[in-house]
């Protein structure tokens, strides 16, 4: 039941139609850009861009990589966003339990935004100014629970998004691994196991942005996110 | 295209040259990658390092507008290392044809040139026919006047050291993709071209193009999977424009526009429909009558019958020896010799050459849609 995002790196050609077909799907309106010599556009992610395709440049043992990372939350399988929020408000973060996803209600407006963003260990939680609202990708819960796929995977050209079944996905990103590496011996799979969106990368992972790598924070560690999330009225809010 | 996007994927090499495929024909990559998945090796060639480059196996930059030199080193590797398909080349191409006296070059003209009308007859350049008019042929390709030879000595030019020199790729860079294409010079392997603006819009675009025709005939490459040479299209208004006719010099099916010179289906006829003596000829187009005859009936209907000609009395027809594209209807626009039209699915203001003129000469017409 549990769903999950599988992301092939190797397969994207960055056409940033993913980031597009969110902002359509999500009715976003436009937000300025400019030219910085990238492609990357938005510089960053917004309160109305809940996908962002970062493009990263190296020379690598005298060959130019240009490396592709469409960006969302990872919908942590224990969220630290959520944990945070719940010492506010537990039904301003919702964890759906048939789907995994991570969910940033309207009752958000109520939750410190810095405390929020700082919890997260993507550094995915923007604050939408003009209704106090926190956002980020909700994994198109409206269109999964009609049974579609969210908008980003629908439109991907080239298999680099991927969505289905948590097992499913698994899956596939170590077939997928097994194959890459033989091309790309330093490719990884990013926290797989700790979230609903499986990153298969060709470099190390510093290579690509700031925040593909995990921000550990101390007080958000893994044990004690689990004797959180065992209370029962806590799994219920979700 | 000769082949559809699909079956890209069936691909053993992808020689991706004058297009950048991954950012402007997104959708052919999800082929690409397929082929890429299935083992075959995929090579942009481009004086830019793009999206496309990023994906591919590898990434050859080459000085702009020297793609003829690059192909024809690719040619002359070919020919040397004998990587062609001998049976395939003999047998479906002109290669083993006889060509005339009349035919030479040298100083880097070819016989048969006016310079006061800058011109080439080519004429001169016709093959030697037998008795019966058909073109003579020699098996062994070993004929100093076959196709093959006069095509070997042609490309004796294209050095790895000339070609080096002119298109600025080293020559372990040329070596590289010569060696990795014509791999598919095998019955069971093909390799596929995929080109756009990059080849098309420069003043030798339709020689970029027919170079890599003899590419791609030599590895035996052309109608087989996976093979082709693939102009990749995305707008209506360039596919369009040979498969629904919006070119003013052919009507749908790619069959000339009916001019006042062929008054009745059969002057129509006569004048389209080629003749060959030769039994081993397939000469496609000896069945145009079918094509245009069955376009007749589609346009008509039951109006169209065999006593009227099937309607082809009721198609406009043009001037003769008259040119009518695009560049210069807006000439003519300008002169004011055109008072109106419509346009649509383009913006001539902002695609056309010399866009202050093509503006001027909007504003000249009394109608202009």
């Amino acid at each position: 039941m549990a769903k999950a995002f599988f992301v092939d790196t190797s397969r994207c050609t960055a056409c940033r139609g993913c980031q597009i077909a969110c902002k359509e799907w999500k009715g976003h309106g436009v937000v300025p850009t400019k030219q910085r010599g990238t492609h990357q556009n938005p510089p960053d992610l917004t309160s109305t861009n809940y996908k962002l395709v970062r493009f990263s440049e190296h020379k690598i043992d005298g060959q130019i990589q240009w490396l592709f990372f469409p960006e969302q939350c990872r919908h942590c399988v224990y969220p630290p966003c959520k944990m945070v929020g719940d010492n506010y408000d537990d039904t301003a973060i919702l964890h759906d339990e048939v789907t995994g996803a991570v969910l940033f209600t309207e009752k958000t407006k109520g939750l410190p935004f810095q405390e929020i963003r700082e919890a997260c260990p993507y550094n995915i939680p923007r604050l939408d100014n003009a209704t106090g609202q926190i956002t980020k990708c909700d994994m198109c819960i409206d269109r999964v629970q009609a049974g579609m796929l969210p908008a980003c995977v629908k439109v991907c050209p080239t298999g680099a998004m991927n969505f289905g079944e948590l097992e499913e996905m698994q899956a596939l990103a170590q077939q997928r691994l097994a194959i890459v590496k033989q091309k790309h011996p330093n490719a990884q799979l990013l926290d797989a196991d700790d979230l609903r969106v499986i990153y298969l990368v060709t470099q190390d992972r510093t290579r690509y942005f700031e925040f593909a790598q995990r921000q550990e924070l101390p007080s958000f560690t893994r044990k004690s996110l689990l004797a959180k999330l065992a209370s029962p009225v806590q799994h219920l809010a979700g | 295209m000769t082949n559809h996007w699909v079956d890209i994927k069936n691909a053993d090499a992808i020689l991706i040259m004058g297009s950048n495929a991954a950012e402007h024909h997104p959708i052919s990559f999800k082929w690409v990658l397929r082929a890429q998945d299935n083992g075959a090796t995929v090579i942009h060639v481009d004086p830019k390092f793009s999206r496309t480059s990023a994906r591919s196996d590898f990434h050859v930059p080459l000085r702009s507008g020297t793609d003829i030199p690059f192909l024809g080193g690719m040619v002359k590797y070919i020919l040397d290392n004998k990587l062609y398909q001998e049976d395939y080349v003999f047998n479906y191409t002109n290669a083993g044809f006889i060509v005339g006296e009349g035919f030479e070059f040298k100083n880097g003209m070819f016989s048969g040139y006016d310079p006061e009308t800058k011109k080439y007859d080519q004429k001169k350049w016709a093959f030697a026919k037998d008795d019966k008019g058909v073109p003579m042929r020699d098996k062994t390709l070993q004929n100093p006047r076959s196709v093959f030879q006069l095509m070997k000595k042609h490309y004796d030019r294209y050095t790895l050291d000339n070609v080096s020199k002119i298109t600025g790729v080293s020559k372990d860079d040329l070596l590289k993709v010569y060696k990795a294409f014509s791999a598919t010079g095998k019955p069971d392997k093909s390799g596929t071209v995929m080109y756009a603006l990059g080849w098309t819009q420069h003043t030798v675009g339709v020689q970029n193009i027919r170079l890599s025709t003899i590419v791609q005939l030599l590895l035996g490459n052309i109608g087989v999977a996976g093979g082709g040479i693939n102009a990749l299209r995305g707008e209506p208004n360039v596919q369009g424009s040979t498969d629904h006719a919006i070119l003013w010099h052919i009507i749908p099916g790619y069959n000339a526009v009916p001019n006042t010179n062929w008054q009745t289906l059969d002057d129509y006829m006569a004048a389209n429909t080629p003749k060959s003596n030769d039994p081993k000829s397939a000469n496609w187009w000896q069945h145009r009558p079918k094509y245009v005859v069955s376009l007749l009936k589609g346009w008509f209907g039951e109006a169209a019958t065999k006593d009227n000609g099937f309607g082809y009395g009721w198609l406009p027809k043009v001037d003769p020896g008259k040119d009518y594209a695009s560049a210069v209807l807006f000439d003519e626009m300008y002169a004011g010799k055109v008072r109106g039209g419509f346009v649509y699915g383009h913006n001539p203001a902002q695609t056309m050459p010399n866009t202050h003129k093509i503006r001027k000469a909007d504003k000249v017409t009394e109608l202009s849609i």
